[in-house]
C-alpha cells in the first residue's frame, strides 16, 4: 500500500538530484516545479474544467504503463520494469506488475490526494497545497 | 419413486435454474474494442456498471468510448476494459506484487504527469522536441518521459455545428481525443471518427486530437 501521496511531492522528489547538479536558487526551483506541475495539471484536465478526474488521470496514466509494456501482456515484468524506488525512496524490488494492481496502486494514490473526496482533483489537491 | 429417479430430477431441476443463478450471472465483463469497432458485451446493467481496469492505450471514456445499455455494455475506439457489474468490486490489489505495484505506480505517476506537459508544449510547438525541461529537471527513475508522449497532435473543429473534415495522412495510425475544447460532446462515431484521410467532428465537437 503506498503512502499517501502529493503530486508536487513527486515532483519535487523526481527533480531533487538534477536540481542540485545545476545550483538553482531554492526559490527559484520551487517556482519552476510549481509552474512545471501547474501546466501538468491543465494538460490533464481533458475537458477543461478545472478538475482532472479519476477518469482523465487513469487514461494519463494507463498510456505510459502502456509504453512501458513491451510484449503488450498487460504486465510489467522482467526488462520492462524501471528502476524505481519505493514510497520511501528505497530501491524497489522489481516484480510482475499487473495492470490490475497497477491500478489499483494508482486508485490508492489517487485517492490519497482527494482530500475533499469529490472524485477529482483540484489543482490545490494536486500541488499538495492542502493539509 | 426410487431414489435415483428423485436425484435425477433435482439434477435437471438444477441444471434448468442454472442460467438464473446469482452465480451464473457475469460479475464482472472484460470487453474490447477491436480495430476501432464498437463492440457490444452482454452484462446486467440494472445497478449500474464501473469501469475496473483499464487495458487499452486508447482511452476509455464514459459516455465517448463506452457506456452501458439495457443489453449491456459498448465500447469503441479502441477502447478495452474489465467492468463490475451491480456492487460487485473485482480484487486489484492483493497480489503478492503490490509494493511493486505501488513502487511503479508512483514513478508512473510522476511520469504522467510530466508527459503531460510534455505534450502541451509538443503541440503548441508544431510537434518539435522540446527538450528545454531536461535542463532543468530530471524525473528519475523515468526520465525519458518524452516517449510516452503521443507523436503528433492535430485540432480539429466543428464550428456552428457544422461537419468538419480535416484532412491529414492517418494510415496505419491510431487516433485518440487527448484534450477537449469544446462543452459540446464529442462522443466517438456521433461527434468525431476518423479514417485513412483524417479526422471528422460535427455537433460542435473541437478537440486536440493524438496520432500514434
Amino acid at each position: 500500500m503506498p503512502s499517501p501521496i502529493s503530486f508536487s511531492l513527486l515532483l519535487r522528489t523526481a527533480g531533487l538530484a538534477c536540481l542540485v547538479a545545476v545550483a538553482v536558487p531554492v526559490a527559484a526551483a520551487d517556482a519552476a516545479l510549481t509552474s512545471a506541475a501547474d501546466d501538468a495539471f491543465k494538460a490533464a484536465d481533458f475537458d477543461g474544467d478545472g478538475k482532472v478526474t479519476w477518469e482523465e488521470f487513469r487514461n494519463r496514466v494507463v498510456r505510459v504503463f502502456g509504453h512501458l509494456d513491451a510484449n503488450g501482456d498487460g504486465r510489467i515484468a522482467g526488462q520492462e520494469h524501471p528502476a524505481a524506488v519505493d514510497a520511501e525512496g528505497k530501491p524497489a524490488q522489481p516484480g510482475n506488475v499487473s495492470a490490475e494492481s497497477f491500478t489499483g496502486a494508482v486508485e490508492e494514490a489517487f485517492k490519497a490526494s482527494d482530500k475533499d473526496g469529490d472524485g477529482a482533483l483540484s489543482l490545490a489537491e494536486w500541488s499538495g497545497t492542502t493539509n | 419413486m426410487n431414489p435415483t429417479h428423485t436425484n435425477r430430477l433435482a439434477l435437471v431441476a438444477l441444471l434448468a435454474l442454472a442460467p438464473f443463478a446469482p452465480e451464473a450471472i457475469a460479475r464482472s465483463v472484460v470487453c474490447e474494442s477491436q480495430n476501432g469497432q464498437t463492440q457490444h458485451c452482454y452484462a446486467d446493467t440494472r445497478n449500474g456498471v464501473t469501469l475496473a481496469v483499464q487495458y487499452s492505450h486508447s482511452s476509455c471514456r464514459q459516455g465517448q468510448t463506452w457506456g452501458t445499455d439495457n443489453r449491456g455494455i459498448w465500447v469503441s475506439n479502441g477502447c478495452r476494459a474489465q467492468f463490475d457489474v451491480g456492487e460487485y468490486r473485482s480484487d486489484r490489489g492483493s497480489n503478492n506484487d503490490s509494493k511493486a505495484a505501488a513502487a511503479l505506480a508512483i514513478g508512473l505517476i510522476g511520469a504522467a504527469a510530466i508527459a503531460s506537459h510534455h505534450d502541451r508544449d509538443r503541440s503548441r510547438d508544431n510537434d518539435r522536441y522540446d527538450d528545454r525541461y531536461n535542463d532543468r529537471y530530471t524525473y528519475q527513475p523515468y526520465n525519458d518521459y518524452g516517449r510516452y508522449g503521443p507523436a503528433q497532435t492535430i485540432t480539429c473543429e466543428s464550428q456552428d455545428g457544422r461537419h468538419n473534415y480535416c484532412r491529414y495522412n492517418l494510415r496505419g495510425a491510431r487516433v485518440d481525443i487527448d484534450r477537449q475544447l469544446s462543452r459540446s460532446p464529442c462522443r466517438y462515431g456521433n461527434d468525431w471518427g476518423w479514417d485513412g484521410g483524417g479526422i471528422w467532428v460535427e455537433h460542435g465537437c473541437r478537440a486536440v486530437f493524438s496520432v500514434h
